[in-house]
């Protein structure tokens, strides 16, 4: 017997067909998680105390709308699994990342042009978009510190 | 009364002992068990359990409901309750500012060396400080 805690958390459900209010609380509450849908009634998160309390109260929500959901702790996946699960985590993550620094970048333009200062209420939402996307960033995507630089420079520019 | 909620206290769980010591039985006492615990059939009362009563009911965490059940109409403890929502569930835009400063501080308190009579002894000081900066800034 494998004596290693979880690795991973996985929850699994079913709703009952009608409203689509309970599938889009699941999917935007998973969404803000980080989890990684497996399929459509599946989905994966990196074991934490956190994350593993966050999926049971999620099963709960699911088994609250009439559906049913089963919340199991994974102790070990193959390789294959794993890394293919890992990347499409930090796909999304890098895809959401890129938004962030090319929506900064526009803020404060290029060395030759320079944009105006940045609104305040632009700068919140950046930062508010990076704190998000960092939440669920289990796996530290690449595009983190370059997102996070293009953020600083625009509030640079604004408190100039 | 004595209550039972899972091991490893968090913001939600300190919180929410803390209003019940504080607003709804000052006799009360508490025990801390792991989280695959069944709660039914538990002779204590539990909460911040999945299928306890007194826990995560929609998108409200188990402190709003404590409030809302015994009806505690002050309104420091709802903006507390929102406060401490945006602290336990995942990151969500419009959550109050506070949030992710008062989820640091339970975060720290939760990974330390502590027992989990210290977190709530500890935890519980910080939720008297927090009730007292929301009903200064109502």
């Amino acid at each position: 017997m494998n004596e290693a805690g979880p690795k991973w958390v996985v929850v699994t459900w079913r709703l009952p067909s009608g409203s689509s209010t309970p599938r889009v609380t699941t999917w935007r509450t998973l969404r803000r998680m980080g989890a990684v849908l497996l399929t459509p009634g599946a989905a994966i998160v990196p074991f934490s105390d956190y994350l593993l309390e966050q999926c049971e109260w999620l099963a709960q929500r699911i088994g609250e709308s009439g559906g049913e959901a089963w919340v199991l702790p994974v102790t070990e996946l193959s390789e294959r699994e794993e890394t293919a699960i890992r990347e499409r985590e930090r796909t999304t993550r890098e895809q959401e990342y890129g938004t962030l620094r090319v929506q900064a970048e526009g803020l404060t333009g290029t060395r030759r042009q320079l944009a105006s200062v940045p609104s305040r209420r632009k700068l919140l939402a950046l930062e508010r978009g990076y704190s998000s996307v960092l939440a669920r960033d289990h796996f530290k995507a690449s595009g983190r510190g370059p997102a996070r630089r293009a953020i600083e420079l625009a509030r640079r520019l604004r408190e100039r | 009364m004595r209550y039972v909620t899972r091991e490893g206290l968090h913001v939600d769980r300190i919180a929410t002992a803390w209003a019940i010591g504080r607003f709804v039985d000052p006799e009360a006492t508490f025990v801390f068990v792991p989280r695959t615990k069944d709660v039914r059939g538990m002779a204590e009362t539990p909460f911040d359990m999945r299928g306890a009563r007194l826990s995560h009911r929609g998108e409200r965490c188990t402190f709003e409901v404590l409030v809302e059940m015994h009806e505690l109409s002050d309104p420091a403890l709802g903006r507390m309750g929102l406060i401490v929502r945006g602290a336990d569930l995942p990151y969500e835009d419009g959550m109050p500012a506070e949030s992710p400063g008062v989820r640091a501080v339970f975060d720290a308190l939760r990974d330390g060396p502590l027992i989990d009579e210290q977190r709530l002894s500890i935890g519980s000081q910080f939720c008297e400080a927090l009730y007292a900066y929301c009903r200064g800034s109502d």
